[in-house]
């Protein structure tokens, strides 16, 4: 074996994937060839130091929480990254409950349901949270949500409706809208979901005050 | 009576549940982890997968060796999740990280050894994790699952639902890259 079929061999050597013949053929020109040598071993130590890459252990309570969310969750999810902002949305934000659900509307025109007020300051950065009750799986289901010139969402400047396809899963989904304001005034956000010729709409009232103004908290879900 | 009974079958179905998959939960951790590059994004994965395969518990219990195909399944949802993300403007809120914070070099363990070696240790930790991240997306999982998690191409073949000779040439190429992004280092 040449310097050159050696190095052809050098992965599956490490990798140990080579048959016997082939492995004592590749070792015995590594015994004398002090370059091979240096390569494979170099090979060799490169992968141990890819293998010994730290891993940072999970939360306390993360195997059993997490075994126990999928029991008594089955397929329903709310991420766990999520939970925090959930409990932040009670204090800080308006919850809306879109508790009627997508199929059990009956035409095909959006359903305008009863709105609730957020209020926001000048140049401040809210989180709205839209908690979507579906009661089944949605696949593709289409989100548009649209902005009047007040606001902007973050990421989005300048975009008055912003839209997207994503998957409901059945149970509680939460679109999170990290909108800024801009100028004040009493505003409306829509926010529309669209699944196979069904449509929801929700309108939600927004008063943008200026910096002074006190921030009024909703900490209750709104049932709708 | 039989609501009894299927009570009971439902409680010994998800303690089965509970004992197969418990096993397994660190390793899918660690995985998703090296796929995500958070502990909090590698919790979520771990969480849904095993929301997932919550109602093919039966399967799961006929399976010899669960290991890959829990694997399989938090690889798939790792790239259905980039790919709806893609699609979501809600990405950038859900996925916002501070820049700064490094989740692998923060996770260093700690040790006794002095600080000129830790120092040295995360460097060449920090390249490592430079180099693997500076290769294509399909070379980068290759290269996490096979040379950092130690899967083998057979068992990456059913994973990564890729032809062996396939994934071959892809590592030959990922670690044709490495080494030469990394001629310099000592390990």
């Amino acid at each position: 074996m040449n310097c050159k079929q050696a190095l052809e061999y050098r992965d599956d050597y490490i990798d140990g994937y080579l048959s016997q013949e082939e492995k004592v053929a590749v070792r015995e020109h590594l015994n004398n060839c002090p370059h091979c040598h240096a390569a494979f071993k170099r090979d060799e130590e490169m992968l141990q130091a890819l293998r010994a890459l730290p891993v940072p252990a999970p939360s306390p309570g993360f195997i059993s929480h997490s075994l126990q969310h999928a029991q008594s969750a089955g397929r329903r999810r709310i991420p766990k990254s999520l939970a925090p902002l959930l409990s932040a949305a009670m204090a800080a934000c308006l919850v809306l409950w879109l508790v009627s659900g997508l199929p059990r509307m009956h035409d095909q025109q959006a359903q305008e349901l009863p709105s609730a007020q957020v209020i926001i300051k000048i140049d401040e950065e809210k989180i709205v949270n839209v908690v979507v009750n579906a009661p089944r799986d949605l696949a593709d289901a289409h989100v548009t949500i649209e902005l009047p010139e007040q606001l902007e969402m973050v990421g989005f400047p300048g975009k008055r409706e912003i839209e997207w396809k994503t998957d409901l899963r059945k149970g509680k989904n939460l679109l999170s809208l990290p909108l800024v304001a801009k100028r004040t005034g009493n505003v409306e956000v829509v926010a529309r979901i669209d699944h196979e010729n069904k449509s929801k709409l929700l309108k939600l009232a927004m008063k943008i005050h200026n910096s002074h103004a006190r921030e009024n908290l909703h900490d209750d879900k709104y049932m709708v | 009576m039989e609501k009894v009974i299927s009570l009971i079958q439902y409680f010994s179905q998800t303690s089965d549940f509970e004992k197969i998959l418990h096993p397994y939960i660190l390793k899918l951790h660690r995985v998703a982890f090296r796929l995500c590059g958070s502990v909090s994004d590698a919790e979520d994965l771990v969480q849904d997968v095993l929301v997932k395969v919550y109602p093919k518990r039966q399967t799961l219990a006929s399976l010899e060796n669960p290991g890959p195909w829990l694997v399989k399944v938090l690889y798939r949802t790792f790239i259905d999740q980039r790919r709806r993300m893609s699609r979501s403007p809600l990405h950038l809120l859900l996925n916002s990280h501070d820049e700064e914070n490094n989740p692998v070099l923060d996770s260093l363990p700690c040790s006794n050894r002095g600080p000129e070696e830790i120092s040295e240790n995360n460097q060449v930790r920090e390249k490592l994790m430079r180099a693997i991240n500076s290769l294509n997306l399909d070379q980068k999982h290759l290269c996490i699952l096979h040379d950092v998690e130690g899967y083998t191409l057979n068992e990456l073949e059913e994973i990564l639902n890729t032809p062996i000779g396939t994934l071959k040439s892809r590592l030959h190429r990922a670690r044709a890259s490495l080494r030469k992004i990394l001629q310099h280092e000592t390990f």
